[in-house]
């Protein structure tokens, strides 16, 4: 038996004062196709720690991926912008050009897709797809390309790299896909990670090992990490802190701690309740 | 829990292989399963993707034709039943499944859908289906109105509520739930389950709760089954096996649940590697190949589940035998 030792909540809020990364600043919008053009987001605020764990928390419809989406400008096209800025270095993602966001995507900020078989392109094996990425954004050759692919896939414990690079996606489980979407999204060090529901349709055993994957390479590299879940036992794991959204509304904002021990708003403590089916688990 | 001492539900040597690939190799998907369902009672089957627990749901109803085994309802066998005979089982039991936007049609209304069952298993008269189709939604939590609404104008703690009504129509006593709040958000997950304990309690129905939530085994089950790779691994009483599992497997399962707490520090009970490909598996322990207490045995005979107790039972020697030299 090992003992788990990427949870220790003493290791958490280590630096005092951490400057955001990334800030969304009432940021809102609708749905151009929607009859009514009802607002989706409702004057978004919250901000990014630098080197943090900071989960979006919500259930569905509550707009927290529609927002990390429009964190790297790739939101439905349907979608109207109202009110808002979303910071990022100083400079309002919404305003950049597409030559400028390429430049951005993948290389400074990148993210990881819920279901990661299907975020992964069939018919191109996964050495390749990974290569791709260092090789538009660094410049790489065809050769250095592939050893930083075998590194990546070395870096978030994947067996036998070298033999896994030449496979197709279909020759991966569930929770091995998912471990080269996170390589793939960190070949370029990136200094943001967004990560949209990496763990749910995986299995209980396999969700902590990725869980742990997550902690343990955002602890070494302070690296940012954006989560987006609906899953509180995920936050407890995992973050410094948490964001709680509904229905286009940030309802709470703060540390993990607090929002797990101590939640204000009366929508938290309900889900709260409700995740935790029985008393003592 | 139930002074019955009759199963209403009994599954005995119950097997599905699928011949799969070229050259044909077999794939077992359930390998000798067998369990008994009291009146009222829960029994939760608990286990990952690929453990063969929804392929077992569709074996007892007989969706799937099972390979081998025995399935006896109140006493009476069905794994022979012809068309005719099944119908009136499925009086009796009847299934209710993860995704209610799949299941339902969504050219039917809800009372459409609720009202075929009544008109084709219990052959009722237009009067008779409207008054128990009110009845049925009224039991599970709707109102009269959603009658003449489509599943896209419903949510899906709704439509799975529809599809608890359309399964309850015929008044069966057994309902086979297979992963029913897997596709739901956990607040309205909890509204279904506190649905199904009452319509539990008032009905005396009994439930073979398929799910991988670990917590809401621990929630409505009264015993569970562990499946692994087809087989049931571990079964007793659910707070007997949440407070002291025994089988590597349920170690495994139970160590890696989170918790949705602040601080709470679980020490993993670790196995190597993921879940092997269920085709061609040598004649051994299915979790050998991962299994910190595996000894040469375990490569070389499946192990059957092994009584521990009066309510428990362990298909791993190994494990026993650390919990007796401890007792001794």
């Amino acid at each position: 038996m090992s003992a788990d030792t990427a949870f220790d909540p003493a290791a958490r809020h280590s630096s005092p004062v951490r400057e955001p990364i990334l800030e969304i600043d009432n940021y809102g919008g609708y749905f151009s196709t929607s009859a009514d053009q009802a607002p989706v987001l409702k004057g978004i605020t919250y901000s990014l720690a630098r080197g943090a764990i900071t989960a979006i928390v919500g259930e569905t419809g509550s707009g927290k991926s529609l927002t990390a989406l429009s964190m790297l400008q790739i939101q439905p096209a349907s979608f109207v912008r109202t009110s808002g800025r979303i910071l990022f270095d100083g400079q309002d993602l919404a305003e950049l050009d597409e030559r400028t966001l390429r430049g951005i995507r993948g290389a400074r900020i990148s993210m990881v897709f819920q279901d990661a078989r299907a975020a992964l392109n069939p018919i191109f094996t996964v050495g390749r797809q990974i290569a791709d990425v260092c090789r538009l954004h660094q410049g790489l050759s065809r050769n250095e390309a592939r050893d930083a692919a075998i590194a990546a896939l070395r870096l978030v414990h994947i067996p036998d790299p070298e033999r896994r690079v030449r496979q197709y996606p279909h020759e991966f489980s569930g929770g091995m896909a998912q471990r080269v979407m996170i390589a793939m999204a960190l070949v370029c060090k990136p200094e943001l990670l967004i990560l949209d529901e990496p763990t749910t349709g995986l299995d209980v055993t396999i969700q902590a090992e990725i869980i742990t994957l997550i902690t343990e390479l955002c602890r070494e590299s302070d690296l940012t990490t954006c989560l987006i879940t609906h899953d509180l036992g995920v936050v407890a794991e995992t973050c410094d802190y948490a964001v709680v959204m509904r229905r286009g509304e940030v309802l709470e904002t703060g540390t993990c701690e607090q929002v797990l021990t101590a939640p204000r708003h009366e929508y938290t403590q309900q889900l709260l309740a409700a995740s935790r089916l029985v008393d003592n688990a | 829990m139930n002074a019955n001492p009759y199963p209403i539900l009994r599954v005995n040597g119950l097997r599905k292989h699928f011949e799969v690939g070229h050259p044909r190799k077999r794939l077992n998907a359930i390998d000798d399963v067998q369990f008994d369902l009291f009146p009222g009672e829960t029994l939760a089957v608990v286990g990952e993707s690929g453990s063969g627990k929804s392929t077992l749901a569709r074996c007892i109803v007989r969706l799937i034709e099972p390979s081998a085994g025995e399935i006896e309802l109140d006493g009476r066998s069905i794994t022979q039943l012809g068309p005719a005979g099944l119908a009136r089982v499925y009086r009796r039991i009847q299934l209710v499944f993860q995704d209610p936007n799949s299941s339902l049609n969504p050219r039917m209304t809800v009372r459409q859908a609720i009202e075929e069952p009544l008109q084709l298993q219990l052959k009722m008269s237009r009067a008779q289906r409207a008054a128990r189709s009110r009845e049925l939604v009224a039991m599970v939590g709707l109102a009269d109105e959603h009658l003449d609404r489509h599943p896209h104008q419903l949510s899906g703690g709704q439509r799975q509520r529809v599809g608890i009504a359309r399964a309850l129509a015929a008044q069966p006593q057994v309902l086979i739930l297979d992963e029913p709040t897997s596709s739901l958000d956990v607040s309205v997950r909890g509204q279904i389950l506190e649905l199904l304990q009452d319509l539990q309690q008032t009905l005396g129905l009994a439930y073979l709760f398929i799910t991988h939530d670990l917590q809401v085994v621990r929630r409505v089950s009264h015993r569970v089954a562990v499946m692994y790779l087809g087989g049931i691994v571990e079964q007793g009483r659910t707070e007997d096996v949440f407070a002291d599992p025994i089988h590597p497997y349920t170690r495994a399962l139970l160590s890696a649940a989170p918790t949705a707490r602040w601080g709470v520090t679980r020490e993993r009970f670790r196995l190597a590697g993921e879940i092997p490909s269920p085709v061609d598996l040598p004649d051994a322990c299915r979790l050998a190949g991962r299994c910190p207490l595996a000894e040469k045995p375990c490569h070389q005979a499946k192990p059957a589940l092994i009584p521990f107790g009066p309510h428990r039972a362990v298909a791993c020697p190994p494990a026993l035998a650390q919990r007796q030299s401890l007792v001794v």
